[in-house]
This record gives structure tokens, C-alpha cells and sequence, in this order.
């Protein structure tokens, strides 16, 4: 009896990205090419009988192989869609029974697949001879054995294959086997199995992550900033009239302030050294620590303010901070004849209130494409409805510096480029500004940014507890609330030797500010 | 098992064990003369059993004459020898008719019968010969016949042509035709012998008379054993892998990237022909009765080499026939 040496089949090296296409069906492994079957007979020769029984065998063991093949794709697939559903379904037993059916349903698709592609017995036979390395003994015996051909040839060639049977093993030869890429397919299920058993205590961890992601603070920190400029354009557009009369009949009331309606919005808008939105202003903060900032101008406090973090010198420095400054201040020599004008400041209320809506727009796009906030509309020509046309003149810190205050002045002429123009920024046609690093001035009371929205002292104090998380462009998380210190504003006036007529004019401010607070309050107890 | 049909089968299974033996034997004898090269003798031996002809090429002093003349001694068979040189004629290979006296005092033309009137033809340097001449084998190489004037003339079966040529001297020779070379069964190269053939073929044609070689095969028993060979059984699938193989060196759809960037025209289907032909003498000889495919791939090189015409991008980078028979083996084997 010859002896015969099996042999391998599929022993081309299997690469583990064809394993993984392979567990998805995208890949055909290594396999022994199928020839063309022509004139296979149904009938057979009793000779053959041995070797029938030993092809299909040989048959159905790659028959098995095969089904293996295609329910492990069927796997594959479930367990993905086990893994989705899991982790993005409340239902986990619906994701459970669905699963199940599928593996049953891919069983049955599987066998029937496997089944209607399952080779012949000449292919089998073909397999084998490849196999066992009979140089196509088996395969032509069989392509022979029709009872009907007796001829002389043929019956030596089927009496030379048969002599080969007794040394065939088939199952040695077609061993059962799980294909190369069972391993993704096991690590799939593992996969999603373990996602089912963590589904059992837990939440669907898609879904959890989306809520988490949505109460994040990060989101808040986010739209905070409309949120905040929304409300507070809102509320200037409300109370923008009773403002105007109530900056007249300020005006007329604290004489020696050249422009004392402007005076309330500085107070309102840095009562507590909160942004209107409720974040935490880096400008006061800046200011309560000494640093160096443009506090002394009313713009650049209030563009701090306003944008959401910002350096207030990067505010005020910013270009459309400057456009805004210019648009909305007038000739500041024009600002003593001009305040009173009724028709301008309504128009000017009207621009100022497009304008800073679409600032906050603006602001918010920004804020979330991570570009710094330059938002010098919403410090100047957002509160300028009233005193837009004053503003440059009547604000404290240019006026200022008509008392030799030059470190105000310098921050002014800055920041503002209405003030570079010759008395542009003086106010009161005070000399022009000599220019100087902003590091030089000194700290002033943040309670001198001018603000034009008329805020209620409640609302501010609701806002400020707002707490949000710190992040670059984004709004500072308030500490707490911060009351205005008239006092302390002014000894660290005299500390810095500001001269007899800015601390009394901060003083009148302040008073003018508590007494306005107090009749606001004992208004609203009546 | 196989009880009815053994005793019709007896004869067959006789015929192909003396044709096994007969083979045996006649390799026994070549090897007295021939040192090596079983590859050129098994080729040279299925090319007789399957009726057809043989190119030898192989530089000088490597034997190919020689063992032209021990198979001809071996098989007893009628031999002659043309070389071919390029004033030869057609006349000089197949005859020429001359006015001769009959005896009466009449002249008529008398054919005379040339050196291809023979049963085992050596063909030698027939490279060096102008295509008119080479030319005058075609119609006995094919039809086994000559026809002069208006006569047709039978050549004598087995008829056998065994023709060498030259690979490096190529000053003066006259490649031969594409239609030429397809009548040739296979194309065998004849490598030049190894260190241990080269030792006994020293001590053999140096010391001692030279080797007696017996005749051990008639030519009625070639005839006889071509005919079993052509009864050889061939599965489809082996058919289809043949069929592949042949497609494959053509340049088309068919074919690999290779032989689509290389050859010029590819195999004819007398090609298939001597793939199968050879593959079924290949199995007798091998006490098989089947072809298989590892017939067909062993006979690859030599039945296709010279049917395939390479491009000039193949010649200018080097590539010959049997490296793209390579690729194309291994290009069919994994479809």
C-alpha cells in the first residue's frame, strides 16, 4: 500500500487585517481552488463505493468547516450590533432577545448557505487528492466511475486510485477547525458580552455621556455669555428711558460732575464687580489687586466685562473696541451741547441696541470657536444708548485726566481711539494725552466703569451666584459677591495720591450710587 | 473487485507494463552514453512516445548529438544526420528527382529520396540554415509527408526529428520561424553538466573503448505505445487547468500582469496539446494512468518556452520565457 503524507491545506500566510475583514465576511481565506465539474455522474460504480463512502465523509467535515466560517461572520456582525445597542439602548432586553434571535436566525441562514454551497463529491474528491497528494487519482476515478465506462484504461486507473484508499484518513485530512480569524470573532463576543453584563448595573454608557455631557459646566460656561448679554440688552432696551431721565435729573443733581447720568451706570454696572451675566470680571479683580488696567476707561471696564474673561487692556486694545469707540463717541467737544439732544440720544439707543445684540452674537461665536473676546461695542456702544454722544467726555477717567491724573489719561488715549485725537479723549478740552505704558497706571476703584444697563441690585446678586467653570475666553467662576466699597475705593485713592477733586468726585459718586440703590429698594419695599 | 472486467483489461495492463519496462531500458542504455541530463532524456522520450519533435538547445560539447545517436541506437531505429548549414537546400533534405536511365535506353526522373526519409532525424545547427530550407520540414515534421512536384511522399512511422541549436553563436544562423518552432513538441534545454556528471563523462570517453549501446525498442512498439498513450484518462479539472495555463500567456483578460507587460503573442493551441500529450506519456512513465496536474506543471517550461514571443520591453529587462511560465504556474495554481 503506498503511504501517504497529508498535506495543508490553506497554508498561505493569513495577515491579522485579512483575519479582521475575514470575521466580517469582506475576505475569502486561502482556499483550494474549485475546478469545473462537467459530466459528474449521479451513478456510480460499484467499485467506487469505498471511495464514495470515504469522499463523503470528507464532504461533510468541510461542510461543517464551512458553516463555521459562515456563522462565525453572522457573530461578528450580532456582536457589533450587540456592542452599539448595548451602549446606546435603554432596553437591555430587547438588545438580549434580539441578539439571541439573530445568532439563531444566522445558524439557520448559515447551515442553508453552507448547504446550498457545498461542493460535490468530485470536488470533494478533488479537495482530497490535493490533500493526501494523489495527483488526481481520486478526482479522476470518480469523474470516471460511471458504471456504463469499462474501459481498459479506466478500469486500471480506478483500480491504481483505489489501491490508495486504505491509507486515506479524513478526518486527519479535513480536520474540523475554527478559521484563522475565530480569534476576532471570540473577541467580539467577549466584547459584547461583557458590555450586556456591565448594562445589567449600569446605565447605557452612550446615554449617560450625553446627559453628563449636556449638565457639563462647560456647556454653561458656553452660553453663559449669551445668556447674560441677552438679558442684559433686554433689560436695557426696557429700562432705557426711565435711565435717560433718571441720568438728567442725575446730572442736575450732583453738581461739579460734568457729566453725572453717566456716573450711574459705572456704579450699577461694577456694584459688585460682577459682569452682568454673572461671571466673575477679571478687570475688577485686576483692579482690586493692583494690576494694571484700563479702568480708567469706561469702555475698556466694561468690554472686560463683557467679554467673557478678557484682559481688559486686550478689550480695549481690540480693533473693533476702537471702531465702537469711535462710532459711538462724537467729537468729545461737542459732548457739552449735545448730551441734551433728545432725537440723538434715541437714535443712538437704537443703534446701541442693534449693536450690542450683535455683539453678543458675535461675542458667542467667538467664545466658541475659542477666539479671545474683543467686545468693545458691548463697553462703548452697547451702553451708550443714552450716553454714547457723552461717553467719551463724561466718563471719569477722561475726565480725569484734565486734573493731571496722567496715568488715567494715558490709559485713555490707549485704549480709545477717540481720545488720540488732539482733546479728543480730554473731555473737557484738556491738553492731549502724552502716551505711556498701560503697566504705569495705577489701580483705580473698578467702581469707575461706566455701564448703561440698569440693573436691578437683586438680579445682579442672582446672576453672580452663577458659578462657572474657569477656561480660556471663558467666563471667571465668581467667588463671591462682591459689594461696592466706596470707602476702601477711596483710601486706596489717597494712597495712590490722586488729587482732592477726583477722590471727591469718587466719593459723590459713591453716594450718589447708595442713595440711588436705597430709593431704588425702599421703592420696591413700597 | 474489478472482477468483470479483468480479463478485458489484461492486454492493456500487459502493453503497459512492457511499456514501463521498455522505458526502463531504453534509459538504462542512454545512460551509458549520456551522463546526466535525465531531464533531457525523459523529454527527449516522452517526445518520442507522444509523436512529436524535439528542439534541443544547449551550447557545444554538452551531448545533444550524441544522445541523439544512442536513442537511435537504442531504438533500433532508422537514423540520419543533416547539418545544416546555410547553403544547404530544400533539395538536399528532402530529395530531388534525377534523369536516370531505365534500361531500355529510356530516361525518366527518378526521385531521390532524401536524408528525411528516415525514422530518427537529427536536425543538427539547424539554426544555421536559411528559412527555405528550414522551410522544407515543416510539411514532414507536420503531415509526415514531402511533396516534390506533384508527389506526394510518406515519410516512414515513427518518424522523429531531433533538431540542436546554438544559444551563443548567433553570428550567421537564421532564427528559426514561429511556425517552425511550434512544431516542435518541446524545447529542451540542455544545462551543462555538474561537477560529478563532468568527472564520469571524463572517465568514460577517456579510458576504455567507448559504450556498446543495445537495441531495446523497435519502432512498431513505439507505434503501439503511442497508442496506449493517447488512452490515458484526463479528469476536467486538469483539462481546465491546461486550458488556464495556455489562456494565461496570452495577453489579455486572461492572462497576468506580467505576461500582459511582457509577451508579444502567446501560446498556440498545440501548446495544450503538448501539455496533455506529454502530460499522459509523463503518467505511464511514472506507473500512473491518470494525468495530473503536476504533470502539466512539470512540462510547462518546455512545451510553452518556445510558443510564447516576448516583447522588446521583456528583452530589455532581461526576462525570458521561463520566468513568466514561472509566474503564470503559480498565478494558475492559486485560481
Amino acid at each position: 500500500m503506498p503511504t501517504i503524507t497529508g498535506k495543508k491545506i490553506n497554508e498561505r500566510p493569513f495577515l491579522m487585517a485579512d483575519r479582521w475583514k475575514a470575521a466580517f465576511g469582506f475576505q475569502k481565506e486561502a482556499a483550494v481552488a474549485l475546478p469545473i465539474e462537467r459530466n459528474a455522474h449521479a451513478q456510480y460504480s460499484s467499485d467506487l463505493q469505498g471511495l464514495l463512502q470515504l469522499v463523503r465523509v470528507a464532504g461533510r467535515r468541510a461542510l461543517t468547516n464551512d458553516f463555521v466560517k459562515r456563522w462565525l461572520v453572522w457573530v461578528s456582525w450580532i456582536s457589533v450590533a450587540v456592542i452599539i445597542a448595548a451602549a446606546a439602548s435603554q432596553r437591555l432586553a430587547a438588545v438580549v432577545v434580539m441578539a439571541l434571535v439573530a445568532l439563531g436566525a444566522g445558524i439557520a441562514v448559515a447551515v442553508l448557505q453552507a448547504w446550498s454551497k457545498r461542493a460535490s463529491d468530485y470536488r470533494v474528491a478533488c479537495k482530497l487528492d490535493e490533500a493526501a497528494r494523489l495527483q488526481d487519482r481520486l478526482s479522476t476515478a470518480l469523474f470516471l466511475g460511471s458504471p456504463e465506462n469499462t474501459e481498459p484504461m479506466v478500469i486500471q486507473q480506478r483500480r491504481d486510485a483505489l489501491r490508495w484508499l486504505p491509507g486515506l484518513d479524513p478526518k486527519a485530512l479535513f480536520p474540523i477547525r475554527m478559521p484563522s480569524y475565530a480569534i476576532q470573532t471570540l473577541t467580539l463576543a467577549l466584547v459584547a458580552a461583557s458590555l450586556l453584563a456591565y448594562r445589567v448595573h449600569f446605565k447605557a454608557p452612550i446615554l449617560a455621556l450625553v446627559q453628563s455631557a449636556a449638565n457639563s459646566r462647560v456647556e454653561k460656561a458656553v452660553l453663559s455669555p449669551l445668556v447674560g448679554v441677552v438679558k442684559k440688552d433686554l433689560m436695557a432696551l426696557v429700562n432705557r428711558e426711565p435711565e435717560v431721565q433718571q441720568a438728567a435729573a442725575d446730572a442736575e443733581t450732583v453738581p461739579g460732575l460734568p457729566d453725572a447720568k453717566n456716573a450711574d451706570d459705572p456704579s450699577q454696572s461694577n456694584k459688585d464687580g460682577m459682569t452682568p451675566d454673572g461671571d466673575w470680571d477679571e478687570d475688577s479683580d485686576a483692579a482690586s489687586t493692583g494690576e494694571p488696567t484700563d479702568v480708567g476707561d469706561p469702555q475698556a471696564g466694561d468690554s472686560a466685562a463683557q467679554g467673557q474673561g478678557q484682559d481688559a487692556s486686550q478689550a480695549a486694545d481690540a480693533p473693533q473696541n476702537q471702531q465702537s469707540a469711535d462710532n459711538n463717541q462724537p467729537n468729545p467737544g461737542e459732548n457739552g451741547s449735545e448730551k441734551g439732544s433728545g432725537a440723538q440720544q434715541q437714535a443712538g439707543e437704537q443703534s446701541s441696541s442693534s449693536n450690542s445684540m450683535m455683539q453678543a452674537l458675535k461675542n458667542l461665536m467667538k467664545n466658541m470657536s475659542g477666539q479671545p473676546s474683543s467686545s468693545p461695542g458691548e463697553s462703548g456702544g452697547q451702553p451708550s444708548a443714552a450716553g454714547s454722544s457723552q461717553q467719551a467726555g463724561n466718563s471719569p477717567g477722561q475726565r480725569a485726566k484734565s486734573d493731571s491724573s496722567k496715568d488715567s489719561d494715558q490709559k485713555d488715549t490707549g485704549t480709545s481711539p477717540g481720545s488720540k485725537k488732539p482733546g479728543g479723549g480730554a473731555g473737557n478740552g484738556s491738553t492731549p494725552v502724552p502716551k505711556e505704558g498701560p503697566k504705569n497706571a495705577p489701580p483705580l476703584p473698578k467702581n469707575t466703569v461706566a455701564d448703561r444697563v440698569d440693573l436691578e441690585a437683586n438680579n445682579f446678586r442672582q446672576q453672580g451666584r452663577i458659578r462657572t467653570t474657569s477656561a480660556v475666553g471663558m467666563a471667571q467662576l465668581p467667588l463671591q459677591d462682591i459689594k461696592p466699597q466706596p470707602v476702601a475705593a477711596i483710601k486706596g485713592a489717597e494712597q495712590e495720591n490722586i488729587p482732592v477733586r477726583y477722590r471727591l468726585y469718587v466719593q459723590r459718586y459713591f453716594e450718589h450710587t447708595t442713595q440711588k440703590a436705597s430709593e431704588q429698594n425702599s421703592g420696591r419695599t413700597n | 473487485m474489478l472482477t468483470e472486467n479483468q480479463k478485458s483489461d489484461q492486454p492493456l495492463e500487459r502493453q503497459i507494463e512492457s511499456l514501463s519496462e521498455k522505458m526502463v531500458e531504453v534509459r538504462n542504455e542512454i545512460s551509458k552514453a549520456i551522463v546526466g541530463q535525465a531531464e533531457v532524456v525523459e523529454g527527449v522520450l516522452i517526445a518520442l512516445l507522444a509523436g512529436a519533435h524535439v528542439l534541443l538547445e544547449g551550447v557545444p560539447g554538452v551531448g545533444k548529438t550524441l544522445l541523439v545517436r544512442t536513442l537511435a541506437q537504442a531504438v533500433s531505429l532508422k537514423y540520419s544526420r543533416i547539418q545544416f548549414t546555410p547553403d544547404l537546400m530544400p533539395a538536399d533534405v528532402i530529395g530531388t528527382s534525377v534523369v536516370q536511365d531505365n534500361g531500355d535506353g529510356r530516361k525518366i526522373l527518378d526521385f531521390q529520396r532524401g536524408p528525411i526519409f528516415t525514422n530518427l532525424l537529427l536536425a543538427d545547427e539547424i539554426n544555421r540554415t536559411t528559412p527555405k530550407t528550414q522551410s522544407a520540414l515543416l510539411e514532414a515534421m507536420q503531415e509526415k509527408q514531402v511533396t516534390v512536384g506533384h508527389t506526394t511522399h510518406m515519410l516512414d512511422e515513427p518518424f522523429f526529428v531531433m533538431a540542436t541549436q546554438n544559444p551563443l553563436e548567433m553570428e550567421g544562423t537564421y532564427p528559426l520561424p514561429e511556425a517552425q518552432l511550434d512544431r516542435f513538441l518541446f524545447k529542451i534545454r540542455v544545462p551543462f553538466p555538474g561537477r560529478e556528471d563532468l568527472h564520469d563523462i571524463l572517465d568514460r570517453t577517456t579510458q576504455g573503448a567507448e559504450p556498446q549501446v543495445r537495441h531495446v525498442l523497435t519502432g512498431p512498439e513505439i507505434l503501439e505505445m503511442r497508442k496506449v498513450v493517447r488512452m490515458v484518462p484526463l479528469a476536467p479539472h486538469v483539462q481546465d487547468y491546461v486550458v488556464q495555463l495556455v489562456l494565461a500567456t496570452h495577453a489579455d483578460g486572461h492572462a497576468n500582469s506580467l505576461a500582459n507587460k511582457y509577451i508579444r503573442y502567446g501560446s498556440s493551441p498545440r501548446g495544450a496539446q503538448a501539455l496533455i500529450l506529454g502530460g499522459k506519456v509523463r503518467a505511464l512513465l511514472n506507473g500512473r494512468f491518470n494525468v495530473s496536474k503536476e504533470d502539466v506543471q512539470a512540462l510547462l517550461k518546455p512545451a510553452l518556452r518556445h510558443r510564447i514571443i516576448l516583447n522588446f520591453e521583456a528583452q530589455a529587462d532581461g526576462r525570458a520565457a521561463d520566468d513568466l511560465l514561472d509566474e503564470i504556474a503559480r498565478s494558475a495554481s492559486k485560481n
